[in-house]
C-alpha cells in the first residue's frame, strides 16, 4: 500500500516544487520592486544589489514555501487520489484506518489496493497537476511588470539617463511658487514703493517679489530733472498713464517700462530702441518712438485725439491705457484738474508728517514738481 | 461477529431481497431502495403518497420478505393509545381471584403499519413515540421491551388534509426516512395492471430470516467512515439551520428550523448501509448526498418566504446540498 502511495505522491510532490518555485519568484520579484524604488528614490547606484536580493529571496522562499504549505501530505494525497480517480473517498478511509485490524477496515484496504492496482503504474499521470490557480497567475504578472519595470527605471536612473525619484523630490520643492515684478524707467525719475539695484548695464532695475495669486506692492512713478530740466510722468508700457499701480492677483514675471518726458515739450528720442531692448513690452507704442499712447505728448494742440470712437470728444481710451481727467495732459504739462493739485498736495503733506526724512523729502519734491 | 463471509452474504442477501421485492411492487425502485436501507439500519419510516401508489402492499411485501411478524393499525380519530400499546385487563386466574393482566396492542410486533397516521389524535400518535425510538411500551407504570428488530412503517396521504393532525416536529425526528411514493411511470402502470388482472395475491417470499437481517444490521455498522466524512455530514447537518455554524445561504433564507442531531445519526447510519449495498466498503460523500433528502425532508421547517415561493424541502435541501459540496468536498 505504501510503495502505491508513494508512487501517486511523487506526482503531487511534483506539483508543489513547482507552485513553491512560482511563489518563491512572486517574493523574489516583489523583492526586486522593492529594492529598486528605494535605490530609485535614494539615487542609489549600485543596482545590482537588487538582482542580488532577488537571487536570495528566491532560493530563501521556495523551500520556506514548499515545506510550509505545499508539501503534500499523505491525507491531501489520499484526498487527490480518491477525486482524481473515482474512489468514492477509499483512499481516505484507508489511510485513517491503516492500523485498524477490524475485519471490514482489512476488507476495505484489500478492496483498494486492488482497486488501485487494476490502475496500474500509470494511473498516477490521472491526476492533473494543478501548477497555475487564478490568483497565482495574477500575482505573478502584477509582480513581474512592477518588479522589471521599477528595476530598469531604476538602473536607467543610475545611468543618469533618467531622472531617479530624489531628482523630482527636490525638483518639485524648488518648483516656482512666487512671481517677480520688475520695473524701470525710460527718461528721468524714479519708481517709488520697492527697492531698486543696478543690474549689469548699470541701469536701475526696480523689483518685488509677489506670491502666485497675491497682489503688488503699490509703487508710484516719480518724475526728476536732470540738468535743470524738469520731466513728467508720461505712462507705463502695459499703457497704464496712473502713475500709481498695485497690481492684484499676480499670475506671471512681469516686466513695466515707467516713462518719464521733459516738460518742455521738446520731442523725447529714447536712448536705445526701446522695442529692440524689451520686444513686445510695450504694447501702445504705436508711433514707435518708445512711447506709449495715450495723450501723445508730441502732440500740442491742446487736445486729445479721438483715435475713433465717432463722438468728437478727443476722449477715447480706446487707443490704449486708461485716461483720468484729473491727470489730462496740456501743453506737455499735466493738468490735475482745478484746486485737485492743492488738496493733494496738502494731504501729502499732512501725511508725510512722521514719516522718515528721505521719505517726506521725496513726496515735499514731487509736490514741488507737480505743482510747477 | 463480521466476517468476510458475512460481506459476501450481505451483498447476496440484498439482491434477494431486492428481487423478492419486485415480485409485488412494480417499480419504485428508489422508495424500495430506501425503505430496505431504512430497515437494515433499524429505522422507522414514513411513505407519503396519494392513496393507491402501493404504500401498503410495499409495507406487506417487506414483511413477507424478511418473514417478521406483521401488525396493522388503521389510524382514526377515536384511535386510542391503548389500542396501539395494549392495556391491562381484569381476568381470573388459577385460584379464581380476578387480577390485571396485560393484553399486548398491536405495536407488540416487528413491523408495525401505522396506515395513515395523520389520521389520529395527537395523543394516539404520541403512544408510539417511546415504541418508536426507545423500542419499549410503558402501561401502567410498567415498561415491556419490545422484540428486536422493530420497526414502524406509516403512511400519510399528503393532500387530503380534513380531518387529520399533522405528526408534531418531535415524532417526525423518530422516522429515519421520509419517503415520497411517486405515481407510477406509463410502463409501470402496465405492469401493474397487467400483473394484478391475473391475481391481487402477494407472491414475495421470505429472502432473509429475522437473524439474518441482525446480522446484516451488525456488519453495515462495522463499516469504517473516515474522519473527513463524518465531519462533511456534520457540516451539511449545520448547514440547514439558519443561524448554525456553516449555514448555507439557502437555509438563512428559507428554512426556519433544521435538522436535529439525530439526522446526523440517521444518515450516517443509513449510508453504511447504501456503501454495502453498492458494494463498497466505505462511505462516501455521495452516499452522503444521495440519502440527505429522505433523511432530512421532514426534519426541515420552512419560513413564509419558501411557503411563499412555493418552494419544496426537496429542492432546498438539493440547494444546501450543492452548497456544502462545493464548498467543502472541493477542498483538499
Amino acid at each position: 500500500m505504501n510503495e502505491i502511495l508513494h508512487l501517486y505522491k511523487k506526482r503531487l510532490v511534483k506539483e508543489a516544487v513547482i507552485r513553491s518555485l512560482i511563489c518563491g519568484l512572486v517574493a523574489a520579484l516583489a523583492a526586486l520592486a522593492v529594492c529598486s524604488v528605494v535605490f530609485w528614490f535614494t539615487d542609489f547606484k549600485l543596482v545590482w544589489i537588487g538582482a542580488i536580493a532577488f537571487v536570495a529571496v528566491l532560493g530563501g522562499a521556495t523551500p520556506i514555501f514548499y515545506f510550509a504549505h505545499f508539501r503534500p501530505t499523505d491525507m491531501q494525497t489520499a484526498k487527490r487520489i480518491d477525486k482524481a480517480m473515482g474512489l468514492d473517498e477509499r483512499m481516505v478511509t484507508l489511510l485513517e484506518f491503516k492500523d485498524s485490524q477490524e475485519t471490514l477496515a482489512c476488507a476495505q484496504r484489500a478492496n483498494t489496493v486492488s482497486v488501485l492496482r487494476n490502475f496500474g503504474t500509470s494511473g498516477a499521470k490521472r491526476i492533473a497537476l494543478k501548477v497555475f490557480s487564478a490568483a497565482l497567475v495574477v500575482s505573478l504578472s502584477a509582480v513581474a511588470v512592477l518588479g522589471l519595470g521599477t528595476t530598469t527605471v531604476s538602473a536607467l536612473a543610475a545611468a543618469d539617463v533618467l531622472p531617479s525619484g530624489a531628482d523630482l523630490l527636490r525638483g518639485e520643492e524648488a518648483l516656482p511658487t512666487a512671481y517677480t515684478i520688475r520695473y524701470t524707467v525710460q527718461g528721468e525719475g524714479i519708481i517709488f514703493g520697492v527697492n531698486s539695484e543696478t543690474d549689469e548695464s548699470g541701469a536701475v532695475v526696480y523689483t518685488q517679489t509677489v506670491l502666485a495669486g497675491e497682489d503688488a506692492k503699490a509703487v508710484w512713478a516719480i518724475p526728476g530733472e536732470k540738468e535743470g530740466e524738469e520731466y513728467f510722468f508720461a505712462g507705463w508700457s502695459d499703457g497704464s498713464g496712473d502713475p500709481y499701480r498695485a497690481d492684484k492677483a499676480i499670475s506671471e514675471d512681469l516686466f513695466l517700462v515707467a516713462t518719464f518726458l521733459p516738460i518742455d515739450g521738446s520731442e523725447f528720442e529714447p536712448e536705445t530702441d526701446m522695442t529692440d531692448q524689451f520686444p513686445g513690452l510695450l504694447p501702445n507704442d504705436d508711433d514707435g518712438n518708445g512711447i506709449p499712447t495715450p495723450g501723445d505728448p508730441s502732440d500740442n494742440d491742446g487736445k486729445e485725439e479721438d483715435e475713433g470712437d465717432g463722438d468728437g470728444s478727443g476722449d477715447s481710451n480706446e487707443g490704449g491705457g486708461s485716461s483720468n481727467p484729473a491727470y489730462q495732459v496740456n501743453d506737455g504739462k499735466t493738468d490735475y484738474g482745478g484746486s485737485n493739485y492743492e488738496n493733494a498736495n496738502a494731504e501729502a503733506q499732512g501725511e508725510s508728517e512722521g514719516l522718515p526724512g528721505d521719505l517726506a523729502g521725496i513726496i515735499g519734491d514731487y509736490s514741488d514738481i507737480i505743482g510747477r | 461477529m463480521v466476517t468476510e463471509k458475512s460481506i459476501e452474504q450481505f451483498c447476496k442477501q440484498c439482491n434477494r431481497i431486492f428481487k423478492e421485492i419486485s415480485r409485488d411492487v412494480v417499480g419504485q425502485q428508489e422508495v424500495v431502495q430506501d425503505a430496505v436501507v431504512a430497515m437494515i439500519a433499524g429505522g422507522n419510516i414514513l411513505l407519503e403518497g396519494v392513496p393507491g401508489v402501493g404504500k401498503t402492499r410495499l409495507v406487506r411485501s417487506l414483511g413477507r420478505v424478511f418473514n417478521l411478524p406483521f401488525s396493522r393499525i388503521q389510524f382514526t380519530p377515536d384511535l386510542m393509545p391503548a389500542d396501539v400499546t395494549g392495556t391491562n385487563i381484569i381476568v381470573k386466574n388459577e385460584k379464581g381471584d380476578s387480577e390485571f393482566r396485560f393484553q399486548p396492542g398491536p405495536v407488540f410486533s416487528n413491523i408495525v403499519l401505522a396506515d395513515e397516521i395523520n389520521r389520529a389524535t395527537p395523543k394516539t400518535q404520541s403512544a408510539l413515540l417511546e415504541a418508536m425510538q426507545e423500542h419499549t411500551v410503558t402501561v401502567m407504570g410498567v415498561s415491556r421491551k419490545l422484540e428486536e428488530p422493530f420497526f414502524v412503517l406509516a403512511t400519510q396521504n399528503p393532500i387530503e388534509q380534513d380531518g387529520t393532525y399533522p405528526l408534531p416536529e418531535a415524532q417526525m425526528d423518530r422516522f429515519m426516512f421520509k419517503v415520497n411514493v411517486p405515481n407510477p411511470s406509463i410502463d409501470e402502470l402496465v405492469q401493474i395492471v397487467d400483473m394484478t388482472q391475473k391475481t391481487m395475491a402477494e407472491v414475495a417470499e421470505c429472502a432473509c430470516t429475522k437473524e439474518e437481517l441482525m446480522q446484516m444490521r451488525e456488519t453495515a455498522n462495522q463499516i469504517p467512515v473516515a474522519k473527513e466524512v463524518l465531519r462533511y455530514t456534520m457540516i451539511l447537518i449545520s448547514a440547514t439551520h439558519p443561524d448554525g455554524e456553516c449555514a448555507s445561504e439557502t437555509a438563512k433564507k428559507y428554512v426556519r428550523m433544521g435538522a436535529s442531531p439525530r439526522a446526523g445519526q440517521a444518515l450516517i447510519s443509513a449510508a453504511k448501509v447504501m456503501a454495502l449495498i453498492k458494494g463498497r466498503l466505505n462511505v462516501a460523500y455521495a452516499d452522503i448526498n444521495e440519502l440527505a433528502l429522505p433523511v432530512l425532508r421532514h426534519r426541515i421547517k420552512l419560513n413564509f418566504e419558501a411557503i411563499a415561493e412555493r418552494i419544496s424541502p426537496d429542492e432546498i435541501i438539493r440547494r444546501i446540498v450543492q452548497e456544502v459540496s462545493s464548498k467543502y468536498q472541493g477542498k483538499n
